[in-house]
């Protein structure tokens, strides 16, 4: 497994990459109940968590561990089911299998980065959630 | 009542507390580890225990083996997990837990299995 330049810095690396918004199919009233206070909490809660889930891939691919994104995707096993995004769900899972085969680092290397990416787009589009309820 | 949520998952915790503050069934105190779980338990009674079963330093069964065993509690114990595996469903009720909910759940869902082992 090679380690990719670049990876070891998310914040950066967000910075470095462009981020588009991308629809949020999450049912926000199944877990809010229609509190607006409560959504912006659960959305903040939820952006820690995928910021922790693409700070452990990071450290797995440079620390050649993957044990690391492992226990971050079982810990985050809510928040992406919260989520309810088909592809999210479909490429964490491709992940997880990638890094338990030894032969598939170009496949890690490509998957890493759109999985980066989506979570770059879900974290904007839950900023933006947080953001309409300080408009009203 | 009060209720002992124990998760490392900050969001699952929130989500725990919401809806359970929402639905009176008590008062939500959190740990976010085993070792915090285990200093709580030491220092107060609780009405019900939900742990999960995978956190930093002890596990949820240690935590339930922890309750029944060391502390001699018969708390009603509620443990969560990712896996639902048979053997770790039935390790869960042999070590003394009264319920098991594979994540993910929803939270009304949780509401109906704590107000039926409070029978609330």
């Amino acid at each position: 497994m090679q380690t990719q330049p670049g990876y070891s810095h998310n914040g950066r690396q967000a910075a470095d990459r462009k981020i588009l918004s991308r629809p949020l199919n999450m049912d926000f009233d199944l877990y809010t109940e229609g509190d607006q206070e409560y959504k912006t909490e659960l959305c903040s809660l939820m952006i820690v968590s995928l910021q922790d889930l693409q700070q452990s891939l990071s450290d797995s691919i440079q620390d050649h561990d993957p044990g690391l994104f492992l226990n971050a995707t079982h810990k985050a096993t809510v928040t992406i089911d919260m989520l309810a995004d088909m592809e999210f769900q479909t490429v964490a899972s491709d992940l997880k299998r990638d890094f338990l085969s030894a032969d598939k680092d170009d496949q890690l290397t490509a998957r890493a980065r759109h999985f980066q990416k989506l979570c770059d787009s879900i974290i904007s589009s839950l900023q933006k959630e947080i953001k309409k309820k300080d408009l009203s | 009542m009060k209720i002992l949520i124990c998760d490392d998952d900050e969001a699952l915790v929130s989500m725990v507390r919401f809806k359970l503050s929402r639905e009176n069934l008590g008062e939500v105190v959190k740990a976010m580890d085993g070792r915090e779980a285990k200093m709580l338990l030491r220092e107060n009674d609780f009405d019900l225990i939900i742990t999960d079963i995978h956190m930093p330093f002890h596990s949820g069964l240690e935590i339930t083996t922890f309750i029944r065993q060391e502390l001699g509690k018969d708390t009603p114990i509620i443990v969560l997990s990712a896996e639902g595996l048979e053997q770790t469903v039935l390790e869960a009720f042999e070590m003394g837990a009264n319920d098991f909910i594979t994540k993910p759940f929803s939270p009304a869902e949780l509401a109906v299995r704590v107000r039926r082992i409070l029978k609330k």
